[in-house]
């Protein structure tokens, strides 16, 4: 491996750590005969690999990097602006697709999937790989498995891009890891649709989310954080009671095992469990919607239970709970604002159901095993959760002297139930789309957990990479493992928080001089806006324009262009007008491609944008008067409060 | 009825009318044995068949028809076809060859394998006509170099089909699409080259490069 290449890319590597720990750990591996890396006849490298007596071409002989250009062309559109390279081999594709994004692009905007480690550092000693090694925009996936991968590629995730990914292969990687890039694809295109999803989600109830956090900042920035319980509960085992049908059939077990076990609830199953008389330790709320609030109704008064809460939850569940409050947190919303001001918080994954976020948490823990309950994901017995869920309290509000509360679930079932699950023992279930979609990530995830995991419903539809067993048989089987959880919790909870609220208070009143500065250039762009309609320009093509009106045209665009600079108000302007964003996003384009577009379109849609961000900023105002209000009145939950040291 | 043999009226002996088309064939196909030339096709009044057809040909009586005409050529005459053909049928090597490529260098193995029957086709053509020229073209081949550029191409040809069909068994396909992309086109360039220098050695037409 001496090459004149080598020691230069190995210096340039040093931006990307994961990649140096894989260089040094396959450096052995570095002298194996079966790669050979021979000149092309253009005198770049190109690259055979010989294996169970083939041997076979990775580039080609003569011209690897016009066949690179080849292969890129076949995929990538104008529109393309994200990238996912699958297969780099010596990384003229890579080369290829930098060269055809425009500059300067941003971080994450091509993704490079290497599986065979050994490629990548023959690429490394056969060429100079630093522009691409140095360029932000890669984000380089080397030697990961296909859920690892998966993992990294949902962190950087933006939903609005999955329209505009290309997906550009090297075919020979393709061929040789056939199995790997199936699965990849697949964990992909599941993710993918997830996260549409999430757009859809977004786009109707961002701004609950947006203003429930508001309103909980003071929470979520005084609150004792989940991350205070990682690493607390090694090899303890967990039990994530959640609120499907079959919890009826055990949840009384649950009593025999609480002083030992780590007993998580999600919303919909605490007031059963209260019902039942069994405490959870924790229960999880994140839903933002009032509906959802309803599952705390006549539970407020559990003080012997810790609610954690995601800042996005509806207000009322914080407000009227009076046991012990902790704060988790999905990563998203308003979290890195708070973040610099408080001692973490402890992030945990949120995959649509609140029993995602319970298992992430479990896991985070250290917990081992860890047991579902009440996980059914189905209309098992015809039902949608267990007997004494507030959708029984919806469904109840419909009943009329012509139905009963079971036929009008019934209807809800054959309306929804769209996926039908043949099981092994014969039986048949139903499971809507959202259920389905979440048994997909249950099982999905369960393949790469470290602990055991468990299903003790005693029915439904998660029976893949988990082990089934009823709780009875759980109780028997862990009967010498647990912890004094009560213990613990009591500490995790207690101890003070360190959380900086006047620096807080002091970064909103920075954000608001943001958004008065930023009313006045709206101000200003809509007077361009008025002038610029006048009868002189409307009619002439923005090249066409000429002295005072070209100066006016210039500054609107300025204006329009730097409206929203500020990234924070930016993420908080996209989410409460999401709908308006991906339309204006693609007006924009349609304009730019339009050469025959007048000056009057391009105001008509400007004035659009300007409308839209005075909405924002008539819905945003209130709600930072309000939180910075709350937070610089007297603390009510028993929390200390101190500048956080760095 | 008539019968015509390369458009001139013949007469047979003996014809009955159970005689069929394949039974004239044969006959003829003997009167012919010693002379080099063979039975190539058979228009019986507007229908045009091959003399290979040999199913279609038993089952039709030639007094079906009112005329029928048997068309027949030397192996020379074959090959100043083939001669003929040349320029198309490279064209289309060229086109395969490029389009095979181009799939399989993006991963379209499918598609790319379909087409590739009809690239090896065209190859097996050449490779089938560069062997018989050394008998079709004798008197041309001993007093020319051409014999020597023929034996040359052919030796390249066999290589380079021989190198396609271990990067085929080896799923080379980057290999593959190398040797259809860069290396066939030579070998097709140069076999028009021959095939000009030889077209213009037949009577009645022009030295390479002689003006017209």
């Amino acid at each position: 491996m001496e090459s004149p290449f080598l020691k230069a890319n190995l210096q340039a590597l040093v931006r990307h750590p994961h990649l140096v720990a894989m260089a040094q750990q396959h450096a052995d591996a570095a002298s194996d005969a079966s790669y050979r890396v021979e000149p092309a006849r253009t005198g770049l490298p190109t690259l055979t690999i010989a294996t169970g007596g083939k041997t076979f071409s990775y580039h080609s002989r003569y011209d690897p990097l016009a066949e690179a250009a080849r292969q890129a062309d076949s995929v990538l559109q104008p529109q393309h602006t994200n990238v996912m390279i699958l297969g780099a081999g010596l990384g003229y594709l890579v080369d290829v697709v930098l060269e055809k994004l425009a500059r300067p692009g941003f971080e994450r905007q091509v993704y490079v999937v290497e599986p065979d480690p050994q490629v990548f550092l023959r690429a490394l000693a056969s060429r100079d790989m630093r522009p691409a090694l140095n360029d932000p925009r890669i984000e380089w996936c080397v030697g990961m498995t296909p859920d690892e991968f998966g993992d990294r590629w949902a962190m950087g995730l933006d939903w609005v891009n999955l329209d505009a990914l290309a997906v550009v292969e090297h075919p020979p990687s393709l061929s040789r890891f056939h199995g790997y890039f199936e699965r990849l694809k697949e964990k992909v295109l599941y993710l993918a649709n997830r996260s549409k999803g999430n757009l859809v989600t977004l786009m109707h109830t961002g701004n609950e989310f947006h203003s429930n956090s508001f309103a909980n900042l003071r929470a979520a920035l005084t609150l004792p954080g989940v991350g205070r319980m990682f690493g607390r509960f090694a090899g303890v085992p967990a039990v994530i009671v959640a609120a499907g049908p079959s919890l009826e059939k055990n949840a009384a077990l649950l009593a025999d095992i609480r002083d030992r076990f780590l007993v998580i609830a999600v919303d919909t199953s605490f007031r059963q469990l209260v019902a039942r008389n069994i405490r959870p330790h924790i229960v999880l709320a994140a839903d933002p919607s009032y509906l959802n609030s309803l599952d705390f109704v006549g539970v407020e008064n559990e003080t012997g239970v810790v609610l954690a809460v995601e800042p996005m939850t509806h207000p009322d569940i914080i407000e009227q709970f009076r046991g012990p409050k902790m704060a988790m947190t999905f990563g998203g919303g308003l979290q890195t604002l708070i973040e610099p001001f408080r001692e973490p918080t402890g992030k945990v994954v949120c995959w649509g159901s609140i029993a995602t976020t319970a298992f992430d948490l479990a896991r985070s823990c250290g917990c081992d095993p860890i047991v579902f309950v009440g996980l059914d994901l189905s209309f098992q017995d015809g039902k949608l959760y267990a007997r004494g869920s507030y959708s029984d309290d919806v469904f109840y509000d419909r009943v009329h002297p012509l139905t009963s509360l079971e036929h009008e679930t019934v209807e809800y079932i054959q309306t929804r139930g769209t996926h039908r699950i043949a099981m092994s023992d014969g039986s048949v279930l139903y499971t809507d789309q959202n259920m389905h979609m979440y048994r997909a990530w249950f099982e999905d995830q369960f393949r790469q957990t470290a602990a055991k995991v468990v299903n003790a419903t005693e029915g439904g539809v998660v029976t893949r990479h988990v082990t089934c067993m009823t709780m009875a048989d759980v109780v028997k089987t862990y009967a010498d493992k647990g912890a004094p959880i009560a213990g613990i919790m009591r500490e995790v909870v207690e101890k003070p928080v360190r959380a900086d609220v006047p620096g807080m208070i002091a970064r909103l009143e920075e954000l608001m001089k943001v958004l008065r500065q930023q009313q006045d250039d709206v101000r200003r762009a809509a007077a361009l806006c008025r002038k610029l309609a006048g009868a002189a320009s409307r009619d002439a093509q923005p090249s066409a324009l000429t002295g005072p009106a070209l100066v006016q045209y210039r500054e609107l665009l300025e204006l329009h262009d730097h409206l929203l600079d500020d990234m924070t108000v930016y993420g908080w302007y996209a989410v409460h007008q999401t709908r308006f964003v991906n339309r204006h996003a693609l007006e924009l384009k349609r304009l730019r491609a339009d050469e025959t577009a007048k000056t009057l379109a391009w105001i008509e849609e400007i004035g659009l944008f300007l409308e839209s961000v005075t909405k924002f900023h008539e819905y945003q105002y209130p709600l930072m008067e309000a939180a910075i209000h709350s937070l610089a009145a007297p603390a009510r939950d028993a929390v200390q409060e101190r500048p956080v040291t760095p | 009825m008539n019968i015509l043999l390369n458009g001139e009226p013949i007469t047979i002996d003996g014809i009955t009318p159970e005689v069929t088309l394949a039974d004239l064939v044969e006959l003829i196909s003997a009167e012919l044995k010693d002379s080099g030339a063979a039975v190539m096709e058979v228009v019986a009044d507007d229908t045009r068949l091959s003399a290979d057809q040999a199913d279609v040909l038993s089952a039709h009586k030639i007094v079906e028809y009112q005329t029928v005409e048997i068309l027949t050529a030397t192996a020379r005459d074959l090959l100043e076809m083939a001669l003929e053909e040349g320029p198309d049928v490279f064209d289309f090597i060229d086109e395969r060859a490029l389009s095979v490529a181009s799939d399989l260098r993006i991963g379209k193995i499918k598609e790319a394998m379909e087409r590739q029957l009809e690239t090896l086709d065209g190859l097996e053509w050449l490779s089938s006509i560069l062997k018989n020229l050394a008998v079709g073209f004798a008197p041309e081949m001993s007093e020319r170099s051409i014999e020597s550029s023929r034996s040359q191409l052919m030796e390249q040809l066999a290589a380079q089909m021989t190198a396609l069909q271990k990067a085929h068994e080896n799923n080379d396909w980057v290999g593959l699409a190398d040797i259809l992309e860069y290396e066939i086109p030579p070998i097709t360039a140069q076999a028009r080259e021959l095939f000009d220098e030889l077209k213009s050695l037949m009577p009645g037409k022009s030295e390479p490069g002689e003006t017209e």
